[in-house]
């Protein structure tokens, strides 16, 4: 860098700097107006997923101790799948709550299914043990990452007996919450699909 | 060779990351202008400071969260396993600090400020390119607040994009505040700002709820810097930015 370049540094003497900031700044500030804009219209309008259950996608998928696990395998009971990976700290924040909860429902129509994304099979089973997670533990493949919508985690779905999904969570998920979610589940008779509402 | 089919395909990280090394590559004439360096030097700049800043994140962050998986090459290298922002930050100020070794008072500022706004407008776009990675997702909130998103069950406060106006809102009232505050200063102040929300990242990673806590905490810091700003704007900053003033 020259000297003369390095004069160009102190900015409150070049003269285009002052027309350049106030420039950007507008253009800053219009950027602003425009994502407000956004978030207004979003919120106000009320972009819908839906809000009934829709049909779990068709899966198999390989579970992490040997054998495959299918829709089939859930059928008839309450389900909850739990999308999660060793490295991901929100993971390991909400296993206690998971460990607690299947715990609570071991003796009812519920079963859990951990599916591990983007994970090793060795990492994930030694977490597994670490938590006390004993339920059986899949290895998510893209097709049920997608199929699903899991791109974030950790994502928590409470399935129904007929196999519609219920609940998608976001985020670790607590133990009251998980409780409440799967009471309300076991509460609808089979056959019967209805909406559930995601109380936080 | 699944591991390699899977790593292949395109995902939203990598479309996010290449979307904000082109908004950065594209902002690198004004941000030259604006703190007065050459193109090149800012060019530089965000070249070095994008790798250093995602490799060297990257590595903190597994050798936080998953040090085993330090010996796995394919997972070090992909994106949406996690970068830790505040080491990331490190890297960059010390490229910025070897790009100026040996230079005066003038050039470090001038590369600090550029280092600085490259920072916010790294942050900006990583945030607004929340729609490519799907995700948007922030705290649980009714509306008009919250809105619902495809795939979740309630409505959420899409936070990336709240923050993205903040840091907007803030750069164009630093940038307002006028000729008795340097570009260097109000630079510093913004990347203040976006290391705070890359300071805060991991907090998003305690619960959902800390996702509105971390919104919380950037408006009272902006609403700080903003004060700051304008305070060092009356006083005049020569002896704050040691540049001449």
């Amino acid at each position: 860098m020259t000297a003369a370049e390095r004069r160009g540094g102190e900015i409150d003497e070049h003269p285009g700097t002052d027309q350049l900031r106030r420039r950007l700044s507008r253009a800053l500030a219009g950027g602003a107006g425009a994502l407000l804009l956004v978030l207004a219209v979003l919120g106000l309008g009320g972009v819908s997923s839906g809000g009934t259950p829709t049909a779990a996608p068709p899966f198999e998928l390989e579970l992490l101790e040997g054998g495959r696990v299918t829709n089939a395998d859930l059928a008839g009971r309450v389900a909850v799948i739990n999308v999660w990976a060793s490295w991901c700290p929100p993971c390991r924040e909400e296993a206690p709550a998971l460990r607690r909860t299947a715990e609570r429902f071991a003796s009812e129509p519920v079963v859990f299914l951990g599916v591990v994304r983007d994970d090793s099979a060795e990492e994930a089973l030694a977490f597994a043990r670490e938590w006390g997670l004993s339920y059986a533990h899949a290895m998510g493949d893209e097709a049920f990452l997608s199929d699903f919508g899991a791109r974030g985690i950790p994502m928590t779905y409470v399935l129904d007996a007929n196999g519609g999904v219920l609940v998608r969570h976001y985020g670790p998920i607590s133990e009251s919450k998980l409780t409440a979610l799967i009471e309300d589940a076991l509460s609808r008779p089979a056959g019967v699909n209805g909406p559930v509402e995601d109380a936080s | 060779m699944s591991g390699v089919v899977e790593f292949v395909q395109v995902r939203g990280e990598y479309v996010s990351f290449f979307l904000v090394l082109a908004m950065l590559w594209a902002s690198g004439g004004t941000i030259a202008r604006l703190v007065g360096l050459p193109r090149r030097a800012v060019g530089d700049l965000t070249f070095n400071g994008a790798v250093a800043f995602v490799a060297v994140g990257r590595l903190g962050y597994l050798a936080t969260e998953a040090p085993r998986s330090l010996l796995d090459p394919l997972v070090v290298i992909r994106f949406q396993a996690g970068i830790e922002p505040l080491v990331g930050a490190a890297a960059v100020a010390a490229v910025a600090a070897w790009q100026t070794r040996g230079q005066d008072a003038v050039a470090r500022w001038g590369v600090a400020g550029a280092a600085s706004i490259g920072l916010a407008v790294a942050t900006v776009g990583y945030d607004v390119t929340c729609v490519v990675r799907d995700a948007c997702y922030g705290a649980a909130a009714p509306a008009p607040f919250g809105f619902e998103m495809s795939g979740l069950s309630e409505p959420r406060i899409a936070t990336p994009l709240v923050e993205a106006t903040l840091l907007m809102a803030a750069g164009a009232v630093l940038l307002r505040i006028g000729g008795r505050l340097t570009v260097a200063t109000a630079a510093l102040l913004l990347g203040t700002l976006a290391l705070t929300r890359a300071a805060l990242t991991p907090a998003s990673a305690l619960g959902v709820e800390a996702v509105g806590l971390e919104t919380v905490v950037l408006v009272v810091v902006g609403i700080l810097a903003v004060g700051w700003a304008i305070v060092l704007g009356g006083r005049g900053t020569a002896a704050v930015d040691g540049s001449a003033g």
